[in-house]
């Protein structure tokens, strides 16, 4: 293992470890470059005892594909929350594009489409009634918002169910119909928390096809996953996140040195249990 | 069996305490409350030996009645019952149903409403304390009384959600329950014309009850207490087929819940297509937001059923009217519309539960907001208050009051939407989740509810003082000036109220938009 380990991380449970305070920029250094899609300087949370993010830097560029791995309880949501403005951070400072979320909500929410995980959707409202007040909310035109409405239930495969409750939706529609949602306004930035969890894989390669589409538009994208797999073929960049820190960040092949990414992730995170397991489970 | 679910329960509700210091204060709040009261039951018992026997047999068996009932109707109306020890949760555990539910019923012993009943009916004993035969009937079905109450509760809320499983069905069936409780009034003023026959039926009906679920348990002692022994005995075995028969009932409603899956019910095709509302109001954000919000009245259960109230209280008032002879009552429907459908917004936010993320990840600002969901609420209720003041008025032939009651009526529906545009961002607390089963109450938020909006109540009642004492003075003094003054101050005043309303929890929203998500999360 080659990599440092940031100076907050602390195994032992229970123990209170002090928030970065000293210098909110650590690890990334300067003002952020307009031209960067997200920046975070320092950013970390605390509830009440536990740390769930210990003051992470990062720089996504924009018209990258990033992935944010880490296992259960790494504090991925919880950064995700801050980045978008659903939780305030203790700490450290966020911008989109140059715009801080924190300071200039506003300016900053319009640019960034965001799909929460867990969270529930109006689900009273028709699909096409979700997809549309999602983008009346953000402000363009009744106009617009119909013609791109049409579109993204077509390429989300759900123009037949546009007129369902959403309430009657299968997971998979619901995650479909929620990333619909998070397009309409046509953001720069793409904040997708787990969007391929209960997905059938033909929706998830399409919704796979749809992002790739972005990207390669000059949008970008940033999305948290538990599967190696899916992260090594997707994205271009990622960051591992374990603990609320951050282990190592770049390009998928500057992280995964060689290895398959998923071994290159157990290497950083450790945690994989060697020995006789449950001997009683054999029978 | 028994004792790991009881020990479960136990730690399920210490658990609670630990993850909130408030539960906790509510909890040692309640259960003194109720310590208070059962103290109070107690002396009371303990007195009724003052009355003879034929009067303390009817008064503890239409008490105990009025128990079984309370724990048949309340839970399924108004606070559902406590979920922790769902049976579905159980599902995966291969437990059989014979053996959880009495477990079950046992550790409902445990829960504070269990032990209450138990505690009274224990209590009430005492009432028979000079006849020992009566006092040996008594303990053992108090005992067996208070196992069917926790029993029939379940029973019967269980078997409506497990047998309205589909969301639609059983939204609709929530709704239409609500009539008979409403009307229940009327029914009972049909029964029972004046208090004198009433009071000289009471042997009667007591006598009936006796043999019935809900006074049986109490019943026994009475029979007791006047030696007829074999009554008494009847009376004693009838308990126990009626907890027999409730654990039966309960039992069926696990299985049915263990072998269903749980979800929405099957998604129905071919519904309406287009955009509804949100296409016909205007295509901005707050345009969008009180398009939402009127779609939500309409087919949401959650606001629906307060819709529904509004008829049937027309209907009840109209009747009691027309027993009474003059339809004065009935003019009170609009002040009391206006006041309820002011405060039925109080708590919107609370109701989007975590769909309220979308507001925050779009950026909405306050004002649409608050703009929208107090303009989706105003643009049809202030239509409704108008007509069903006119209509009012009309029917009670008080034409004269007309000015007056409208003032009130419209200054209540303008000063409560103000005051639920600041408590809806600024007091979050557990309400009902969309879609849940509606016989479901957040857990240990009984309390904190009834005093957030026992709150927001007052200080409504408060705002409309002004319109209130001078619509009284118009009524003392006869003086139509004092009929109008009250209109334009309600009018006046309300719009007031209503803009700085707004204003404040714009302010507020836009502050503290991320807290305000949070606290909703922490109750999703």
């Amino acid at each position: 293992m080659s990599l440092p380990v940031s100076p907050g991380a602390t195994h032992d449970a229970g123990r209170r470890a002090p928030l970065p305070t000293g210098r909110p920029d650590a690890g990334v250094h300067g003002l952020p470059d307009p031209h960067t899609a997200i920046a975070i300087r320092g950013l970390a949370k605390r509830f009440g005892e536990k740390i769930a993010v210990n003051g992470i830097s990062l720089d996504v560029p924009a018209g990258s594909f990033y992935g944010l791995v880490g296992p259960n309880g790494a504090g991925k949501t919880t950064a995700m929350s801050m980045a978008t403005g659903l939780l305030r951070p203790d700490h450290g400072r966020v911008w989109v594009h140059g715009t801080d979320v924190w300071e200039e909500p506003l300016a900053a929410k319009r640019r960034m489409g965001v799909l929460a995980d867990g969270v529930r959707l109006f689900d009273r409202l028709t699909g096409e009634q979700l997809v549309t007040y999602s983008g009346l909310l953000r402000g363009p035109d009744r106009q617009t918002v119909a013609e791109r409405t049409a579109d993204l239930l077509r390429v989300m495969d759900l123009a037949q169910d546009a007129g369902t409750l959403v309430v009657d939706y299968s997971a998979g529609m619901t995650k479909k119909v929620a990333l619909a949602s998070a397009m309409i306004h046509a953001p720069k930035v793409l904040v997708l928390d787990e969007p391929f969890e209960a997905v059938d894989p033909v929706s998830a390669a399409n919704i796979r096809d749809i992002l790739a589409q972005f990207v390669a538009s000059g949008g970008t994208v940033v999305v948290s996953s538990h599967v190696m797999d899916l992260v090594q073929r997707m994205c271009d960049h990622v960051a591992v996140i374990a603990e609320g820190n951050l282990l190592a960040a770049g390009t998928v092949e500057d992280v995964r040195q060689g290895q398959s990414l998923e071994d290159r992730f157990v290497d950083l995170v450790g945690g994989r249990s060697h020995g006789e397991g449950l001997s009683w489970l054999h029978t | 069996m028994v004792a790991h679910l009881m020990r479960l329960k136990l730690a399920i509700t210490v658990n609670g305490w630990k993850r909130s210091i408030f539960q906790l204060v509510m909890s040692i709040l309640l259960i003194a409350y109720l310590v208070f009261v059962l103290a109070a039951w107690g002396v009371g018992a303990a007195f009724l030996p003052a009355l003879d026997v034929q009067w303390r047999g009817i008064v503890l068996t239409l008490a105990g009645a009025a128990a079984v009932l309370g724990w048949i109707v309340i839970p399924v109306f108004f606070t559902g019952v406590d979920m922790t020890l769902d049976p579905a949760n159980f599902a995966t555990f291969g437990i059989p149903s014979r053996t959880l539910v009495p477990g079950l019923a046992l550790a409902g012993l445990v829960t504070v409403p269990g032990a209450v009943t138990l505690i009274a009916y224990l209590l009430s004993s005492l009432a028979w304390r000079d006849s020992l035969p009566a006092v040996l009937t008594a303990i053992p079905t108090a005992v067996l009384g208070a196992l069917f109450c926790i029993c029939i509760s379940y029973a019967v809320t269980g078997l409506l959600a497990a047998f309205t499983g589909q969301r639609r069905i059983r939204e609709i069936v929530s709704i239409i329950a609500l009539v008979p409780l409403m009307l229940s009034g009327v029914i009972f003023a049909g029964i029972v014309e004046s208090v004198e026959a009433a009071a000289s039926r009471l042997p009667g009906i007591a006598a009936i009850v006796g043999w019935t679920p809900l006074g049986s348990f109490t019943a026994a002692p009475w029979a007791a207490a006047e030696g007829r022994y074999a009554e008494a005995l009847g009376q004693g075995l009838l308990c126990l087929v009626w907890v027999a028969g409730a654990v039966w009932l309960w039992q069926l409603a696990v299985n049915r819940s263990y072998t269903q899956v749980r979800g929405s019910g099957r998604a129905s095709r071919g519904s309406r297509a287009g955009l509804g509302l949100l296409g016909t109001l205007p295509g901005t954000p707050a345009g969008a937001i009180a398009a939402r919000s009127i779609i939500y009245w309409l087919k949401d259960p959650r606001y629906s059923a307060s819709l529904v109230v509004i008829p049937l209280m027309l209907v009840l008032f109209w009747f009691l009217g027309a027993q009474a002879g003059d339809y004065l009552l009935i003019l009170f429907l609009g002040p009391i519309t206006g006041f309820m459908l002011g405060y039925a917004i109080s708590a919107d936010i609370a109701y989007d539960s975590s769909a309220f993320a979308l507001h925050v990840t779009s950026g909405v600002s306050g004002r649409d907001d608050r703009v929208g969901r107090v303009g989706a609420l105003l643009l049809w209720a202030v239509p409704l208050t108008l007509v069903l003041t006119l209509a009012t008025a009309w029917i009670a032939g008080a034409w004269e009051q007309l000015p007056g009651l409208l003032g009130v009526a419209l200054g209540a529906l303008l000063t409560g939407a103000g005051v639920s545009a600041v408590s809806s961002a600024r007091f979050i607390y557990p309400v009902p989740k969309p879609g849940d089963s509606p016989f479901a109450t957040p857990e240990g938020s009984a309390l904190r509810i009834l005093l957030v909006s026992l709150g927001a109540m007052t200080v409504i009642g408060l705002l409309v003082l002004p319109e209130l004492i001078l619509f009284v003075i118009a009524l003392l003094t006869g003086n139509m000036l004092f009929q109008w003054l009250t209109l334009a101050i309600g009018l006046g005043l309300g719009t007031f109220l209503l803009w700085l309303g707004i204003r404040l929890g714009s302010r507020w929203f836009d502050r503290a938009q991320a807290e305000t998500y949070q606290s909703v999360l922490k109750f999703a």
